[in-house]
């Protein structure tokens, strides 16, 4: 009897559960389940621009169609060079902030709040902002290298093949360093400080801290974190198709626009789809390992 | 002496690198604002200065006059917020079910929930397209509502339940033994105690609608429904592209979202760090 007394009220009576998750689970499953399981199907078949039905199936044709497609390959090509880039800096650039906010210092609230402003800014305001920084002709960074001496004439950045995806990694990276500063800041402030102390006592240098206090307690948030913003960033869509539509000539493509412009500027919504499947199993491998690992945890 | 010079020295150090990284963080939001102020002569000026020598609000007035901005702002606000309310509704009662009952597959709805989050967008828009057109919620508010609700719903749910999760279940008990069912235990203690977290994600909701570009491009076509992020992306022309205007329209869109943040910081603040932690 006692371990049934010890129950909760409320788990017992699990099917207010289903009342109470059924109209979400419902809206979630028509608005995100559906549209994905039908998104897939539809790579395989054939099918009127704008229309529900299916025609017939056309087994693996979108696949291999894109195998052929150089704009295809560039913009996954450029996808994970551009992941790679702006994850590695967000995290680095994010990490040492952190560690300077996490020194005891006068004002450090407010450098706190004010660090957060880049992330806080809507997307299509940084996009903007950014793209007239970047103007060939009058923009504030062009104006700023030639004072210094850096450069002898404009720089066309958002409109040379050599570094339009170079100078938006910029942007994603400047946009997403508050929010790894701030996510590990709270970490290392959860951070035994009595074993900073020990480690001083015993001789040790700062080098020995970081080592052995400081990268064991920021471990397991940094790979939740760079996991996280890895599909953040593959999956990100604003900046590249406010800043460079993926030009000049394809140069800045990414997938997420490629399949965007696919299905509704070239109208091709089936070989859209097939990219979106690409873009899929490439997201599956960090989610995978971000589920596997917050599970392992837990 | 040594040791005192050196703590200095560092403290100086500290200083001196995050001023300039809070500089460098803070300048492109500065820029716009300054330039929305300025007028074209100095704008192009080829030695600009960080403030504007004449204060002017041309730019406001010709994004009013000239592109009838008010209009986007409006629908950004309703479908924002609506979005908003929708959300909450449905994202308080499932975090609340998720987290306080036992049934089978609650691993999995909770698992799903976070997979949702790593969908890419343009493979579920292309369905969700066809969808609406063929349901008629193509090209209509209520549309762009439902469709929002793919971020804003898994979102919320994830962070309320993981919030939930944390509050003591005695009061519910006492509630639930006194004869409460579970919709008026939620109404009556749930939610005001959760109240500030449910804030907090009210809050992340409303940000992400506001922003919100590709769905809001593709599911409403006509100019009357527009919102303010696709109008913005639409004030670039071919060739000329009227830089005073457009920073101008990028200030207004920032401003609701800056002064909530700062006004809600503690909140949001915990909100992402507990969304990076809990998943």
């Amino acid at each position: 009897m006692k371990p049934k007394r010890k129950r909760s009220v409320l788990q017992s009576k699990s099917r207010y559960a289903y009342i109470l998750i059924t109209p979400g689970l419902l809206l979630i499953s028509l608005i995100m389940i559906y549209p994905l399981v039908r998104g897939v199907i539809s790579s395989f078949f054939t099918q009127k621009a704008a229309s529900m039905h299916f025609e017939k199936f056309a087994g693996l044709r979108y696949y291999i169609e894109l195998i052929g497609d150089k704009t295809f390959i560039l913009s996954i090509k450029n996808s994970i060079l551009y992941t790679f880039v702006v994850v590695a800096v967000q995290y680095f650039v994010g990490l040492a902030i952190a560690l300077l906010l996490n020194k005891n210092f006068k004002g450090r609230g407010i450098y706190r709040s004010l660090i957060l402003i880049p992330w806080v800014v809507p997307g299509i305001s940084a996009a903007m902002t950014w793209k007239w920084m970047y103007d060939s002709q009058n923009g504030i960074i062009n104006q700023i290298l030639m004072k210094l001496g850096f450069i002898t004439e404009n720089i066309d950045w958002l409109g040379s093949q050599s570094t339009a995806l170079w100078a938006v990694m910029v942007t994603s990276a400047w946009k997403a360093i508050p929010f790894v500063a701030i996510v590990l800041l709270a970490t290392l402030q959860q951070v035994d400080q009595g074993l900073y102390e020990a480690v001083k006592i015993d001789g040790g240098t700062i080098l020995h801290e970081f080592r052995y206090i400081t990268l064991p307690g920021i471990k397991k948030i940094s790979i939740t974190t760079i996991l996280l913003e890895t599909i953040w960033t593959y999956n990100q869509f604003d900046l590249i198709f406010i800043m460079t539509k993926g030009g000049p000539a394809n140069s800045s493509m990414i997938a997420p626009v490629y399949t965007y412009l696919t299905s509704f500027s070239f109208f091709k919504m089936n070989k859209a789809a097939a990219i979106g499947v690409i873009s899929l199993i490439i997201v599956s491998i960090p989610a995978i390992l971000y589920i596997h690992y917050n599970k392992k945890e837990d | 002496m040594n040791k005192k010079r050196k703590i200095i020295i560092d403290k100086s150090f500290t200083y001196f690198a995050i001023t300039v990284i809070t500089a460098l963080l803070n300048f492109p939001f500065l820029w716009m604002l300054t330039t929305s102020l300025k007028d074209s002569v100095e704008m192009f000026s080829a030695n600009p200065t960080f403030l504007p020598k004449d204060l002017t609000f041309t730019n406001y007035i010709a994004l009013l006059k000239e592109y009838k901005f008010f209009t986007y702002f409006k629908n950004s606000v309703i479908v924002s917020i609506s979005t908003t309310l929708v959300a909450l509704l449905f994202a308080t009662f499932m975090a609340y079910g998720i987290s306080r009952f036992k049934f089978r597959g609650k691993n999995v709805i909770s698992s799903s929930l976070i997979l949702t989050q790593m969908f890419p967008l343009p493979l579920i828009i292309i369905t969700i397209y066809v969808t609406f057109v063929k349901l008629g919620l193509f090209d209509t508010r209520l549309g762009l509502v439902i469709a929002y609700c793919t971020f804003a719903l898994p979102f919320c749910t994830m962070m309320l339940r993981s919030y939930f999760d944390g509050l003591p279940v005695e009061l519910e008990e006492a509630a639930a033994i006194d004869g409460c069912g579970p919709f008026s235990t939620i109404f009556r203690i749930v939610i005001p105690l959760a109240s500030p977290s449910i804030v907090a994600m009210g809050l992340f909701a409303f940000i992400l609608s506001w922003q919100e570009l590709m769905m809001s491009m593709t599911l409403v076509h006509s100019t009357a429904l527009r919102t303010m992020p696709v109008a913005i992306t639409m004030m670039v022309g071919v060739r000329n592209i009227m830089w005073g205007p457009l920073m101008a329209a990028s200030v207004i869109v920032s401003i609701p979202v800056v002064i909530l943040f700062i006004y809600f910081q503690k909140y949001l603040i915990s909100g992402m760090t507990m969304g990076a932690v809990k998943g």
